[in-house]
């Protein structure tokens, strides 16, 4: 039991969700998971962001995003890696996601 | 908006930090969100894109700290690491717990909450009023390079006002000021409708606009040309007259007003933000906005009417700056010896100047509601230090089982934060209501009113003082409880109490501590009423009832030749001089306790020398019967005619015959006749020479408060713009004339508004400053004075109910129950007394600080603070014997029993 956005790794198997996951709309996850997959490479965090926006005609809310970005983690549907810093980030680094499912599941969407 | 990249809210920032867990993950949403900041700010404003981020910030804040806060559901072997979690993990078992504790007393928790939120209240609402009218930030772009410009006598900083030609050779000639411009707030008869109304505006020149750097939110700017005669009809309107009068009309722009007379295009609207602050006039959102024409001939440099706003150039220092308009004004002064010789330029940071002494009262009723909130600090550390008896067991369980000193301490504070702050929240909800009932109490002459609401920067105030006041009251207790002595406290815990003896007298301390913080706000208190009842009997030099006032501008193309005013005064008396139930109409340049309208001058006979300031003295020009309508007491002479009128418009430097006023001939002739004596203005050559023919009592001039200087009454010039006041003393109510002026000047111009109101109201108005402080400290006074009678209520009936045994026992021995009375009463006494010995010093050193509010009386009168320490003696007697007398009414059997 870990609490959202913690980057220690889990010692939790692949696909045992979050116990407080079941609340949120799945098809949420689905969304972001898709926005993923169409953003290939630049699947940061913002950009994921607007994308959903885009979708969706409305604001998405950054805690729903990372929290189901979490979830996904978890779930083993995405991974990341650290990328660097750029000047409008305060010196922070970033982090972009892609989908553990590879390109077939990309060209569904 | 630069390029560069822009930090986000400092706080929201540190409320992610705190609520993330540290990490690389965190680190990684920071970088995004700062990116979408910076994409926001650069596309939209910086205020939108803090917005969104503190919106963003709350909300995963709100989904992150909840799953931390979760009780961990670890093996057992793991628990006992638990007990040293995270901070932010500690702080929230710890939030928990104390919400639990509080659930469970309501009755408890509902009064101290209520009794901060009475300290907390008013220092928010006192904050939000300083915030709006003093630390709020001007809305120009970068705001510190805006300053105000005043001439002044040599070696002195005082508040005059630029002459036309001086500011000419100021903006041209100095090279520290990126623009320069000024302007003359006025009044304005505007007719869009048929019915003329009075609009408050101002009169500026191209370069003030540019200097405060604002954009007009619809339309544009007027530019340089429009200050050419003939091109200066334009007028732009502010945000709220916009929105009020035009029902924000999008076409407004291209419209055209009727003003003074001559048709004006509307060009465009300010934002809703723009501001023009002036002590001056009052003055903080004028309505309107039209080009000022200056005069570029020589003629007026004796004349200082133009206020003046400059922006600095960047990097160029204050200091910098002044010393190169003192440069030019050096120049000036070997140029135009005759009006310049003894005049001066300094600079003063805007805000400052355009407020004048309202800062410094405003500070003063911030330190006493600070007291407030000491007082209202010691009152719950008492509650809470009684309550610790019952929770004495509870600790020393807690202790047994492996709590640290620290750990409980920092629960018990958490326990008096949480309390704090949710008092805070009271103060918000109740200042919310409050700041209405102050903003309406607030003397009008007060500009930038209107800003005063509660907003970010309050919230925080709050949260802060909150916090502090948590963290000040719960300290002692917290302290106090964690140093349990565990067998004693369990001993307790079964009925046996042994460490009340040292808790009573902590908790009379704290009731010493309260009387003496209460002590310096009745003294306070009772030196402001003292002051308010001295100011109001202030014999005035004047009789304002029965008088009534009309404001009439005689302004525009009509009103150009001085000739055209005099005539309309003069027909505009007489009409009314006409009407039945007028005894006098006249009028006059300027009113009594309004005055600033001066120069200096000097005895006739004696020789100009540039080095000699002169006699300052105030200028009223007015009509015949002017001093008859104010029944200004004549002491010597006559007052003014029709036939002294003539030779007043006839130029140049004539010789006119004045009326002058009792401190003017103390300062000329003292013990002499004055009639026949002459003096004239301090120039070369003199302005004007004036006979005397007529002495009368001091009026008055700056308020009630500041005393009478030298005023000469001059027969009627209409020598400045400034506006006239139609004086006429009726024989009954002033105001039932109203209606009849204003249609009589309609029937001579129906173009003029006409502004009524009774001298007794001016009068009035002038004693609201000092009432407003005198109420709220009154108020703040009796609030304080129900907090330590409640105090000193509670602490007694507590303390007498641990000490119920001892009464029987002393009864039981035969002590009577009116020497009982006598023994516990003194008892208590004695603290109170060291608590008022001590609150004597600190009232006479809070008093220093009052001491910039008195008026009339010594601000450390021993009497007075006598009287308040036994009044407070006298209250704290009175909370005293309830619990005293019904602890010795116990019967001792039952008292001996109840062990």
């Amino acid at each position: 039991m870990r609490p959202p956005f913690s980057d220690q790794r889990s010692s939790e198997g692949p696909g045992r969700g979050a116990p407080g996951g079941k609340a949120l709309p799945r098809d949420f996850d689905a969304r972001v998971l898709g926005a993923i997959r169409r953003l290939d490479d630049a699947a940061y965090g913002p950009e994921i962001a607007r994308a959903l926006e885009r979708d969706a005609g409305k604001s998405v809310s950054r805690g729903a995003l990372y929290t189901a970005l979490d979830r996904l983690e978890r779930k083993g549907l995405v991974r990341w890696r650290i990328e660097e810093a750029t000047a409008d980030r305060g010196g922070l680094p970033r982090r972009r996601f892609e989908s553990t499912q590879g390109h077939d599941a990309r060209m569904e969407s | 908006m630069s390029r560069a990249a822009q930090r986000p809210p400092v706080l929201a920032v540190a409320l992610l930090r705190l609520s993330l867990p540290r990490g690389l993950v965190r680190d990684t949403i920071l970088g995004d969100l700062c990116e979408e900041f910076n994409q926001i700010a650069r596309s939209d404003s910086r205020r939108a894109a803090s917005r969104w981020y503190w919106r963003q910030a709350l909300g995963l804040a709100a989904r992150a700290l909840p799953a931390r806060a979760r009780p961990p559901r670890k093996p057992i072997d793991e628990a006992a690491s638990m007990t040293r979690g995270s901070f932010v993990d500690e702080l929230l078992i710890d939030l928990r717990y104390g919400v639990r504790q509080l659930a469970r007393r309501p009755a408890f928790t509902v009064v101290v909450v209520l009794t901060l939120a009475v300290g907390i209240g008013p220092n928010v609402a006192i904050f939000s009023v300083l915030k709006g009218l003093v630390l709020r930030q001007l809305p120009y772009p970068e705001p510190e390079r805006v300053v105000a410009v005043w001439e002044t006598e040599v070696d002195f900083r005082g508040y005059m006002p630029l002459t036309a030609p001086d500011y000419f050779e100021l903006r041209e000639g100095n090279g520290s000021f990126e623009e320069l411009g000024v302007y003359e707030p006025s009044w304005f008869n505007l007719n869009d409708d048929g019915v003329p109304i009075r609009v408050r505006g101002v009169a500026s020149t191209a370069s003030l606009l540019r200097a405060l750097g604002m954009e007009p939110a619809m339309g544009r700017l007027f530019t340089d040309d429009a200050e050419v005669p003939g091109n200066h009809r334009v007028v732009i309107l502010s945000d709220g007259f916009w929105k009020r009068r035009y029902a924000a009309d999008p076409a407004i722009v291209d419209r055209q007003l009727t003003i003074n007379g001559e048709p004006f295009d509307v060009i465009g609207v300010m934002p809703e933000e723009f501001e023009i602050v002036d002590f001056w006039s009052g003055l903080s959102r004028p309505d309107i906005h039209v080009p000022l024409v200056l005069p570029r001939g020589g003629e007026l440099r004796g004349m200082h009417w133009l206020l003046a706003l400059g922006r600095l150039a960047p990097d160029v220092p204050v200091e910098a700056a002044e010393a190169d308009l003192r440069a030019i004004a050096s120049r000036l002064a070997a140029d135009y010896p005759a009006t310049n010789t003894r005049t001066q330029v300094w600079i003063d940071p805007v805000l400052r100047s355009s407020l004048g002494g309202v800062s410094r009262t405003l500070v003063f009723l911030l330190v006493m509601v600070g007291v407030l909130l000491l007082i209202a600090c010691a009152n719950v550390a008492a509650m809470l230090l009684a309550r610790g008896t019952y929770r004495a067991a509870e600790l020393a369980v807690r202790a047994t089982l492996g709590a640290g000193r620290r750990r409980l301490a920092r629960q018990l504070l958490t326990e008096s934060v949480l309390l704090s702050l949710l008092a805070g929240v009271v103060s918000v909800i109740s200042a919310v209501w409050g700041l209405e009932i102050l903003k309406s109490l607030i003397p009008g002459r007060i500009p930038r009113v209107e800003g005063i609401h509660i907003d970010g920067s309050v919230l925080l105030f709050a949260l802060i003082i909150a916090s502090i006041t948590g963290a000040l009251f719960g300290l002692a207790p917290a302290l106090f409880a964690s140093r349990t002595d565990l067998a004693g406290a369990l001993k307790e815990g079964l009925g046996i109490d042994s460490g009340w003896r040292s808790r009573s007298k902590k908790l009379r301390l704290l009731l010493a501590a309260q009387l003496a913080l209460a002590l310096a706000l009745v003294n306070a208190a009772a030196l402001l009423v003292i002051s308010y009842r001295n100011v109001v009997a202030t014999p005035l030099g004047f009789d304002g009832e029965q008088v009534l006032l009309a404001e009439i501008h005689t302004e525009g193309a009509t009103y150009e030749a001085p000739e055209s005013r005099r005539a309309f005064w003069l027909e505009l008396a007489e009409r009314l001089q006409d009407l039945p139930g007028v005894e006098v109409a006249a009028a006059t340049t300027k009113l009594p306790l309004q005055g600033g309208n001066n120069g200096f001058a000097i005895a006739a006979d004696a020789p100009y020398d540039a080095g000699v300031r002169g006699v300052w003295v105030e200028y009223s020009w007015v009509l015949p019967g002017y001093l008859e309508a104010m029944r200004i007491p004549v002491i010597e002479g006559r007052t003014l005619t029709q036939a002294d009128l003539d030779p007043a418009i006839s130029r140049p430097g004539p010789e006119l015959q004045v009326v002058v006023n009792r401190a003017l001939v103390q300062q000329f002739w003292p013990g002499e006749s004055a009639l026949g004596r002459r003096f004239r203005q301090n120039g070369n050559p003199a302005a004007w020479t004036a006979v005397v023919v007529g002495v009368v009592e001091n009026v008055r001039q700056f308020g009630l408060e500041r005393s009478p200087i030298a005023e000469v009454y001059f027969p009627y010039v209409p020598v400045t713009r400034r506006s006239t006041y139609l004086v006429a003393r009726t024989a009954g109510d002033p105001n039932a004339l109203a209606p009849l002026v204003r249609e009589i000047v309609t029937a001579i111009d129906p173009n003029l508004a006409v502004n009524t109101v009774s001298m007794g109201d001016i009068v009035q108005a002038v004693t609201e400053n000092r009432r407003f402080a005198m109420l709220l400290v009154m108020l703040f006074a009796g609030t304080a004075l129900v907090l330590v009678a409640a105090g000193t209520y509670g602490i007694m009936s507590y303390t007498m109910s641990q000490r119920l045994h001892e009464v029987g026992v002393r009864a039981a021995l035969g002590a009577d129950r009116g020497r009982l009375l006598v023994f516990f009463l003194g008892q208590g006494m004695r603290f109170a007394s060291w608590g008022l010995a001590l609150g004597i010093f600190w009232a006479l050193w809070a008093a220093t600080i009052t001491s910039n509010q008195v008026y009339g009386v010594n601000p450390y009168n021993p009497w007075l603070i006598l009287g308040g320490t036994i009044f407070m003696f006298a209250v704290t007697v009175a909370a005293s014997v309830v619990p005293v007398v019904r602890a010795s009414r116990v019967d001792p059997v039952q008292a001996l029993r109840a062990e």
